[in-house]
């Protein structure tokens, strides 16, 4: 108990330090929006190059200007600002800002010798939820690990009330979170990711021109556990007679562990080195020395995942919010009438498969690319080390079982994709609204080329599905319960539609869904191809539970 | 001397789903306890994560250092009590009297045969 108390007693603190520092900041910020507009005047303006790895490039500034009469000068351009690590930016600025020019800056009425060029925008306060989180756990964890409540032995003390309007309120939580997932990859991609992408989409029509190498380094950032390492090559090119200055490399910045990959680089483009660089036509200012595809530029598309996970978590929370109350007991989650079926319960309906071939097939692609384009980054730095004789062999070993799960996924697309092409199962049942000891008709048929099928067949399975976490995994075993034969063609398929009695057996369990425990029933079609992938598609059913007046008989 | 136990009426332990389940809930604290709860609930156990839900609960506050009181629950129509190879669902009666905590259960089938349905046995 002590070590817990600790540990979530150090969330708790950390998250309300965190929570103060970014309260207290974002007060600061908001205060300003009350500083008065004034006219000023640049004085001077200008990019000032230091000797920091962090900062190296930082826009200086001087302005006067005239408050209640009196006369002031200021240098402060942003309250928080220090310069950064591309010169671009620190350029744009001395052009947003010329020298004699007029501007507006913000004069703080109580005392007006600070001012400002550029307020801080107010958005930073929308990142307090973040270290609330950490409060959350920690306050909830040690509220957990000091009640008596959870001391208790009692099944009574685990279990969850048959609340209707409380699984409402957490699905409604679960909706607010992913939604949060949403806006977080959303504003990530709109943010940092969107100008990247569409200048490497738009690299073709870059200009090239001439560069010189003004100076060229390795810088090296410190972390909390290691160094990472960027280059840093600032470079200077003419367009229409302007002379400007450049520090980007390729089209993201960053920095990454591997120091020899970038040594060779700054070794390539030492001061003086005559090189060409890749110019916007649109804007003069943004060059690049490197403007083919990199990897690495794979990165920028881990926001629009998470953008894609919050939307698959609110499209789910929606559909639990619109089912009936209480139905979700027998229904497995993506069998409810409005998903897999056609028409309403009662009379004929067409089943819908769990999955179907194309959603396996975008699904295979979306892992492949998620898991490859991560993995190619540390793969290329293996390379890139191999290629300088300084081979990571601690790295390259470390990465070949990732590299053969890569390879599986690309076979995975193949497979799904040729799967595509395969004959289409039709499955259409009486009705779906089917009980325990229930019998319906079955209708089936397939479109598409029936003479490549081996065998077919049609069977009602039961599954035990059961969840648990084993260190940090989630996994989830099944068992097949009962397999019960409803269509069986054993040698070829003579006919391309068919029809059978689908007898649910009375003895057996219903439909069940818990958390983390389920009874699933379904139909499983399966039609063996010869060297080609076999038709796979289940479709779930609902088996309800008997209805009082049977069980009364 | 403490004591706490569930009892049901006829020693029943089976029961139909749609049913009415009457027992008695007995107890003799050493410390004046602050509730008595008795619940009606199923948890699973097995390989998955154990899931449990009350169906149905009564409390008693300030129940006093012992007594004797009556309880009775309308059963659901589901789920029924099961066992698998991965998974068993019960169902049981619990009774839980706070503070100092005592715990006692009944554990009750609930089937419409009135046994519970083994999932390992199916064809």
């Amino acid at each position: 108990m002590l070590g817990l108390s600790l540990f979530f007693g150090l969330f708790l603190f950390m998250g309300l330090l965190f929570t103060f520092f970014l309260v207290r900041e974002g007060l600061t910020t908001l205060n300003t929006y009350r500083w008065v507009d004034t006219p000023c005047r640049i004085l001077e303006s200008g990019v000032e190059i230091r000797d920091s790895n962090e900062t190296p490039y930082r826009f200086i500034v001087q302005y006067n200007y005239e408050y209640k009469g009196e006369r002031y000068v200021d240098s402060t351009y942003r309250r928080s600002y220090d310069g950064g690590g591309d010169y671009t930016k620190a350029f744009r600025l001395t052009r947003a800002y010329p020298a004699g020019g007029e501007a507006v800056c913000f004069v703080n009425p109580g005392n007006p010798q600070e001012a400002v060029l550029k307020r801080e925008p107010p958005w930073m306060l929308l990142f307090i939820f973040l270290p609330l989180v950490f409060v959350a756990i920690g306050g909830g964890g040690l509220y957990a690990v000091w009640s008596k409540r959870w001391k208790s032995k009692s099944i009574t003390s685990r279990a969850s009330k048959k609340d209707p309007v409380r699984k409402e309120k957490k699905a409604k939580l679960l909706l607010g979170v992913f939604l949060l997932f949403m806006l977080l990859g959303g504003g990530f991609f709109w943010g940092l990711c969107l100008t990247p992408l569409k200048k490497i989409v738009t690299a073709g029509s870059r200009l090239e021109v001439p560069c010189t190498v003004r100076s060229s380094q390795v810088r090296s950032h410190e972390g909390d556990d290691s160094t990472t390492y960027s280059v840093d090559i600032l470079y200077r090119y003419e367009v229409e007679g302007e002379t400007y200055l450049s520090n980007r490399y390729g089209f993201i910045g960053g920095s990454s562990s591997g120091y020899h990959g970038k040594a060779a680089i700054v070794k390539q483009h030492a001061p003086g080195t005559r090189t060409v660089c890749y110019v916007a036509p649109e804007d003069p200012a943004d060059a690049v020395l490197r403007k083919d595809f990199h990897p690495i530029y794979l990165l920028l598309l881990i926001p629009p995942v998470f953008f894609l996970i919050g939307l698959a978590g609110v499209y789910g929370q929606m559909k639990q919010l619109r089912a009936a109350p209480g139905q979700d007991r027998f229904l497995p989650a993506d069998a409810r009438h409005d998903e897999g079926f056609s028409v309403s319960e009662s009379g004929p309906v067409t089943l819908k498969p769990s999955a179907s071939p194309l959603m396996k097939w975008v699904g295979s692609i979306i892992f492949c690319l998620f898991w490859n384009g991560i993995v190619s980054v540390f793969v290329v730095q293996a390379w890139q080390a191999w290629k300088a004789g300084h081979t990571d062999w601690f790295l390259t070993i470390f990465l070949i079982p990732f590299v053969l799960v890569g390879l599986g996924s690309l076979l995975l697309v193949l497979y799904f994709f040729l799967a595509l092409f395969n004959p289409r199962p039709r499955v259409t049942l009486g009705s779906v609204s089917l009980r325990l000891g229930d019998s319906t008709s079955l209708e089936w048929s397939v479109k598409g080329r029936r003479g490549g099928i081996r065998a077919f067949t049609i069977k009602l399975e039961g599954r035990e599905e059961a969840t648990y976490r084993r260190g940090t995994d989630t996994r989830t075993d099944k068992n097949v319960f009962v397999s019960l034969p409803v269509v069986v063609f054993d040698h070829g398929l003579p006919t391309g539609s068919g029809s059978a009695e689908l007898n649910i057996p009375g003895g057996a369990m219903h439909s069940f869904t818990a958390t983390h425990n389920k009874i699933v029933w379904y139909l499983k079609v399966h039609g063996e191809i010869a060297r080609w992938p076999d038709i796979e598609d289940e479709y779930l059913l609902a088996i309800q539970p008997l209805p009082l007046e049977r069980i009364q008989a | 001397m403490k004591s706490l136990r569930v009892e049901l009426n006829e020693g029943r332990t089976t029961y139909r789903p749609g049913g009415e389940l009457k027992g008695r809930v007995v107890w003799t604290a050493a410390e004046i306890p602050e509730t008595l709860q008795v619940s009606l609930l199923w948890f699973t156990k097995g390989r998955g994560t154990e899931d449990a839900e009350i169906v149905d609960q009564v409390v008693l506050h300030a129940p006093g250092l012992s007594g004797d009181r009556a309880f009775s629950f309308r059963l659901p129509l589901s789920p029924y009590s099961f066992s698998g190879r991965l998974i068993s669902l019960l169902w049981v009666v619990e009774a839980v009297l706070r503070e100092p905590e005592e715990i006692a259960r009944q554990e009750i089938i609930l089937s419409p045969s009135g046994e519970e349905i083994d999932l390992t046995g199916m064809p």
